[in-house]
């Protein structure tokens, strides 16, 4: 089966600097794909490219099995874009902007459509209201109305969520994965947000100096980041706990006299607590910080700035 | 080309035009005040000693608004969707460039005949002068030369804004500006002093405001005025297909370096 997506190759030079650099890679059908990197790592810049509006300097772009270029129009038709960095008209009101993209995209029953999205992002009552008036919140879930009024198969998601209050980013991604489990849509999402893109992508590409340096499940790629963090804490001052650490050479740092936070391999962890424990020493709070996709981020930014 | 997509740019600009004060009162009010206003002055300049350049000065403001109108739709509408952020979501749906500039194209035209219209009717009341007085082909050639004109330059235009960023755009009115004093819209040619006739020459507006001078003063089209006509609808003719040429360069160039996308973030 083809993939909904399919990069080969793709460059793009912005004069003597190369954004993107050689980058391969494609989108399964139902599946949501993050693109992650730092700022200037080519992430806007490759889906610019993917939706036509920036020239790419190499490579090619296929969606459904046709060759992007060629076929420019059919894969529009068949894909949507939304970004906190474009919005809609801003004099027009929520259904006339609305209305114009229906009618772009050609959409079917458009009028019933618009009101079946409008209520499912629950903006209904916001249609007559001057697009400019709506909160950020209003008008990315307005503009995720926009992205879904030609029952797209792909969304090119560039961090939709960028300017929205966390409790209001919390609730559009709840609606986001929700219209993709009951549409078994395909979502290619940017976000600098680490926590979100661990919570609704399948797959991430890590994308560092227009090249991607990594690709696999977000598990896993945490999983990459193999130290881990310990904090004990105890009822009085831990002695013979210091002893064993000591002994052992392992990391460790003592904040409080009463807390330890060792830093440590994330697999030696149940061994240390299992060691310290038959000191006889009473422990008040056990807590592990595993690493997260956000600890992957910042190792693979030290690594690629050169900093320890 | 599909017209269910520029029907919808179309619709966009309706709701452009009667949602934004600034549209109205730049494409309707400004135009109809300018017509009153210098047919008031050249009313109180020349009184009745000279009727004849007195009909030119605003016969020649009504044409003017043509070209103006046309221009000032095809470049402000283009603007508005960059101020307002969302060319790049027209752009990321099927919507061509043809597409999106022949429904602006169309909008030019509706606008710019009701400026005419509006215009022609205060010629009329106020200052007794009907513009179809004019032989009508005369009025058709005029009316199209000056609309190719104002697309042609509204293309080149905002091809720049395209490929040099929104900083630029200031060009679609100071241009205008430079223009009007250089094709002797209000005067003939020979006021102008030697090196800017040479330059006046050049511009195809020139011709046709210099045959619709000829024409008022003589009350028919004459030979000399035909030749006039012709010249300048050739030169129009070349310079909206040298004009599409500039355009696609423009626009190629600004989907190379990026700022397409850029001149919307």
């Amino acid at each position: 089966m083809n993939p909904l997506l399919k990069v080969d190759q793709l460059a793009k030079d912005l004069g003597s600097f190369r954004a993107v650099d050689g980058i391969s890679f494609e989108i399964p059908k139902g599946k949501i794909v993050g693109l992650l990197g730092k700022n200037g790592a080519g992430k806007t810049t490759t889906i610019h490219m993917l939706l036509g509006i920036t020239t790419p300097t190499s490579g090619s772009i296929s969606y459904f099995g046709k060759d992007f270029n060629s076929h420019r129009q059919t894969s529009l038709q068949r894909i949507n874009y939304i970004s906190s960095y474009n919005t809609l008209l801003g004099r027009t009101t929520v259904l006339e902007n609305l209305q114009i993209y229906a009618r772009l995209y050609n959409t079917q029953g458009h009028k019933e459509k618009i009101r079946e999205l409008l209520t499912y992002f629950e903006v209904g009552d916001m249609k007559n209201k001057i697009y400019e008036d709506l909160s950020s919140g209003q008008k990315t879930r307005v503009n995720l109305v926009k992205s879904l009024l030609n029952e797209p198969e792909l969304i090119l998601m560039d961090e939709p969520t960028a300017s929205l209050d966390p409790d209001i980013a919390d609730k559009t991604l709840s609606l986001i994965e929700n219209w993709r489990k009951e549409k078994n849509i395909s979502i290619l999402y940017t976000s600098h947000n680490m926590q979100e893109v661990s919570r609704i992508c399948d797959d991430v590409l890590f994308l560092s100096n227009g090249t991607i340096i990594e690709h696999d499940t977000p598990q896993n790629l945490a999983k990459k980041v193999t130290k881990a963090e310990l904090i004990l804490t105890y009822e009085k001052d831990p002695k013979q706990a210091l002893e064993y650490l000591q002994g052992r050479s392992i990391l460790y740092e003592q904040r409080h006299p009463s807390q330890l936070i060792i830093q440590t391999q994330e697999q030696d962890i149940p061994r240390i607590i299992f060691d310290i424990s038959k000191t006889g020493l009473w422990m008040n709070d056990i807590t592990i910080n595993k690493p997260t996709l956000e600890d992957f981020f910042l190792q693979i930014s030290r690594d690629t700035n050169g900093t320890p | 080309m599909a017209l269910h997509r520029i029907k919808a740019i179309l619709l966009q600009e309706y709701f452009m035009t009667y949602r934004s004060l600034e549209t109205i009162v730049d494409v309707f009010v400004y135009p109809s005040m300018n017509i009153a206003v210098f047919g008031f002055i050249s009313k109180y300049l020349l009184g009745s000693t000279n009727q004849g350049i007195f009909l030119s000065l605003i016969v020649a403001m009504l044409f003017w608004q043509v070209f103006s109108t046309t221009q000032y739709t095809v470049n402000v509408a283009t603007l508005w969707n960059m101020w307002a952020h969302n060319l790049t979501n027209l752009f990321a749906s099927p919507l061509t460039l043809l597409e999106y500039f022949t429904a602006h194209a169309i909008s030019a035209l509706i606008k710019a005949l009701l400026v005419f219209g509006i215009g022609s009717l205060i010629a009329y009341f106020q200052f007794g002068y009907s513009v179809i007085q004019l032989p009508f082909s005369f009025l058709l050639i005029m009316i199209l030369n000056l609309y190719v004109a104002g697309i042609a330059i509204g293309l080149v235009l905002i091809g720049f804004i395209f490929a040099y960023g929104i900083r630029i755009q200031a060009i679609t009115w100071a241009f205008i500006s430079i223009i009007q004093p250089l094709a002797s819209v209000f005067y003939p040619l020979s006021i102008l002093p030697e090196p800017f006739q040479s330059i006046a020459r050049a511009i195809p507006l020139t011709y046709m405001f210099e045959a619709l001078r000829q024409t008022i003063q003589d009350g028919f089209v004459s030979p000399s005025t035909l030749q006039l006509l012709v010249t300048g609808s050739m030169s129009t003719s070349f310079y909206f297909f040298l004009s599409l040429l500039i355009f696609k360069h423009l626009i190629d160039s600004s989907r190379q370096t990026g700022q397409f996308a850029k001149n919307d973030l």
